[in-house]
């Protein structure tokens, strides 16, 4: 990385973002900051950027991504399994966006049939609750509207049901003889009760009931009976739902309009962005000047563009204590597992990106733990497709075509330990052919011999562990800390190397090999006894060395950490053969291969999803937590530069295409 | 009698699924909770999910694994003696056992998780791993369960 700082005129600040904007390679940083935080610049200029602008910039994108939404949500047409980006030739894009205000039309279109639809549903919300509260008065079957008679009044109303009612009775009788109390119905927790009074002694009846908890109940609208409404409701509804149906219709009819609209909605996204890169610029009258970070190979380009627009710039090498972000690049077969990387985080921009060291391993403990090659085989061939018929970008991208490599290691491995869909080859040839076909494994079968794949499983482990000391040793020797490496890391591969030998010697047959195991063990055990203490002072130089022996406990757990890729592997070959078996329980009937078929493809896609999740899962466990434990320095922030960052369409240059 | 205690071992391996169980579902009630403010994270969470699921499964294949061993499968039911039947019941006894308690705490952990992703969609990845670390110990388990039953010579 390399930071850039460049001062311009006024005039020609418009045309510079965009063409930077067209490079896509500066990350601008925040200049106006400086401002602030250091004395000499106060005074000398002033913040950029229009922020009131910007701002506008970002309610119209957030109208326009309604209305996208809107479109999408009351479509009918089928949505594709990835959303891509499309490519649309520069020219296209800029014959579209001429006539900008009937976009804008549409747009108000469809957000005016959203309106509508929420106020439909509204509507609908409302008489559906109109609906439950007539419920309890169903069996009422006087007008609801008529709580008078010539000398008497009614009121409908509630009461808890913690009430004994035929005390309420009787008190309401006492105020007035004429005056009674019916019970409608009752729920759980209410009573619905209707009150008949004189008109004159109303209130004081009222008045009376509401100390022990009555209120009423105004249901007002309502003409007729309750009956009457409730079926005049369940009209409404049903005729504002249809109402709603057409409004939907007519949302997708304007479907065609969304290609313009998200032409529209990139177009503002953009527009935004060149506005709000300018907050981070400083200005005085009539020049401007920012700062930002371009990575060393794009570091022509930005120049030809400063150049071309008459800046006076300046590029310079990171300062020490400087936060630079960070931009991984690896090759097209790397690239893909960046993902794994960037999930966990990306590396210190002093740091080393470990993801071309990782690759190959996070690719082979996968196959090893799915370890069957007719699962890799699908997964391959997926990938394959998927990668043929969209363009992804980005994380979804890198993620596919990672587990196109993986499928492509997961089959090799399934050979290596002779797995096809389990044992499916042999058991169909025996139950409907009555043929013998054996399939052999390339190397072993893992059911038969689990110690052995144990064993491998383990001296991959070491392979792996070893490479990530190894790189840790690296950068010590490189920041010039030879002796650091030797003591806490070449000390490690002696004890580990040497304990190796000396226990497993007799069991491969080489029994003198043995001894020189005990001795390199027992060297660098003496080098961490010595050595390990040397950063403390007085006794601590006794402990610190005890105390890094006992590391060894942390050794022995990430080595044994790499049993399972027998644990996976063997589950995903055992669970495939139980497939098989149960398939072919039948035996050779109609119905038999009627049983065998679903049994084979449900149980293969179920033990395939679950173990390729565990392989996923646990491939990567061991690169974050066994294999970056040793040597990984992370934190690094991500490269953001300014770009034409577009949600829907992805412009190209010319109508022969290219980027 | 030896046949009896063998199969009674691959039945305290298969309890190892009495812990996934739990785990999936202490980590489905916390999905659907993330779920109700935003649908769109279902495929998501049914990863975090599924996480505690293998331990179940850890079970079902000990259990297969003696079954094929005992050859209750394909055939022919093998001679075994007392003491080799309660040799492949101690065999089932790791994975069966753990596979309950680190069900349930993978579950604890998966759910935890999903909050995670609620909350923080892009720090899934973590949050995945931090229930895997978990399942460490189940594959523990299973390891010894496996080298107990196929050293035994039968």
């Amino acid at each position: 990385m390399q930071k850039v700082a460049a001062i311009g005129l006024d005039t020609i600040k418009e045309n510079l973002i965009s063409e930077l904007m067209d490079l896509g390679v500066v990350e601008v940083t925040n200049q106006a900051q400086k401002l602030v935080e250091l004395e000499e610049w106060q005074g000398l200029a002033e913040k950029d950027g229009n922020e009131i602008k910007a701002t506008a910039l970002d309610a119209e994108l957030n109208r326009v991504s309604l209305a996208l939404e809107t479109l999408e949500k009351h479509s009918t047409a089928k949505a594709p399994l990835f959303s891509t980006r499309r490519s649309v030739v520069r020219e296209d894009y800029d014959k579209v966006l001429e006539d900008r205000e009937a976009i804008y039309g549409e747009m108000e279109l469809v957000l005016a049939l959203n309106e509508e639809l929420n106020r439909n549903r509204e509507e609908i919300n409302k008489r559906t609750s109109d609906l439950a509260s007539l419920k309890p008065w169903l069996v009422y079957d006087a007008p609801l509207d008529e709580l008078r008679t010539g000398k008497t009044s009614i009121a409908l109303g509630i009461l808890p049901t913690t009430v004994v009612l035929e005390d309420i009775k009787a008190s309401v009788t006492e105020i007035s003889e004429a005056s009674e109390l019916i019970e409608v119905g009752r729920d759980k927790d209410l009573i619905y009760v209707v009150v008949i009074s004189m008109t004159e002694d109303q209130e004081d009846v009222q008045a009376a009931l509401k100390q022990r908890g009555f209120t009423p109940v105004p249901l007002e609208g309502m003409k007729g009976t309750a009956l009457e409404n409730e079926e005049r409701i369940i009209k409404e509804i049903a005729e504002l739902e249809a109402h709603g149906k057409e409004i939907e219709k007519r949302i997708d009819d304007k479907y065609d309009s969304k290609e313009r609209i998200e032409c529209l909605h990139d177009q503002i996204a953009m527009e935004r962005d060149h506005e709000k890169v300018k907050e981070k610029f400083v200005k005085t009258k009539k020049t401007f000047n920012f700062e930002g970070w371009v990575p060393e190979p794009a570091m022509e380009s930005v120049k030809a563009v400063l150049e071309n627009n008459g800046c006076a710039y300046k590029f310079r090498e990171p300062l020490e204590d400087e936060t630079v972000p960070v931009l991984v690049q690896n090759n097209s077969a790397v690239q893909p597992f960046e993902a794994i990387t960037e999930m966990y985080s990306l590396p210190d921009y002093r740091g080393i990106d470990p993801t071309k060291i990782f690759a190959f391993f996070y690719a082979m403990f996968f196959g090893i733990m799915l370890s069957d090659a007719g699962y890799g085989l699908v997964i391959t061939i997926a990938t394959f497709i998927i990668l043929k018929k969209f363009d992804l970008e980005g994380m979804m991208g890198k993620m596919i075509k990672m587990f196109f490599f993986c499928g492509i290691s997961t089959v090799f491995w399934g050979g290596m330990f002779g797995g096809w869909f389990g044992d499916a080859i042999p058991k169909i040839g025996e139950v409907f052919f009555g043929a013998e076909i054996n399939i052999d494994p390339w190397w072993f079968n893992p059911i038969e011999d689990p110690t052995r794949l144990l064993i491998w499983s383990l001296i991959f482990g070491v392979v792996h562990l070893f490479l990530g000391m190894g790189i840790n040793a690296y950068m010590l020797i490189k920041r010039g800390h030879l002796f650091d490496a030797i003591c806490d890391v070449f000390s490690w591969y002696f004890v580990i190397l040497g304990a190796v030998l000396f226990v497993c010697a007799d069991m491969i047959g080489m029994g003198f090999l043995s001894t020189p195991g005990l001795v390199m063990a027992l060297i660098g055990v003496a080098i961490l006894l010595f050595t390990g203490g040397r950063h403390n002072k007085g006794i601590g130089k006794v402990t610190g060395g005890l105390s890094s022996l006992y590391d060894v406990t942390s050794y022995i757990s990430d080595i044994l950490s790499y049993s399972r890729l027998l644990a996976l592997g063997l589950a995903t070959g055992v669970i495939a053969q139980v497939v098989n078996t149960m398939g072919t329980l039948g035996g050779k009937t109609v119905v038999g291969v009627i049983v065998f078929v679903i049994v084979f493809a449900v149980g293969h896609v179920f033990n395939m999803a679950i173990n390729a999740l565990g392989a996923f899962v646990h491939s990567s466990r061991l690169q974050y937590i066994e294999f970056f434990g040793k040597f990984y320095e992370d934190g690094g922030d991500e490269f953001k530069p300014l770009k034409k960052d577009t949600k829907y369409v992805k412009l190209t240059r010319s109508v022969k295409g290219g980027k | 009698m030896g046949i009896a205690f063998a199969l009674f071992g691959a039945a305290i391996a298969a309890c190892a699924g009495i812990g996934s169980a739990m785990g999936v579902g202490i980590a489905g009630e916390a999905a659907n909770g993330v779920l109700a403010e935003d649908p769109k994270k279902f495929g998501k969470t049914l990863i975090l999910q599924a996480l505690p699921g293998t331990q179940g499964i850890y079970g079902l294949l000990m259990a297969f694994l003696i079954f094929i061993q005992i050859g209750l499968l394909g055939g022919g039911l093998k001679d075994i003696t007392t003491a080799q039947g309660l040799y492949v019941l101690a065999s089932g006894i790791p994975i069966g056992l753990v596979g309950i308690w680190s069900g349930i705490a993978q579950g604890k952990a998966a759910a935890a998780g999903i909050m995670l992703l609620g909350k923080r969609p892009d720090q899934m990845a973590k949050g995945i791993i931090y229930a895997a670390m978990v399942e460490t110990y189940a594959i523990f388990a299973l390891l010894i369960s496996i080298l107990m039953l196929f050293n035994l010579g039968l």
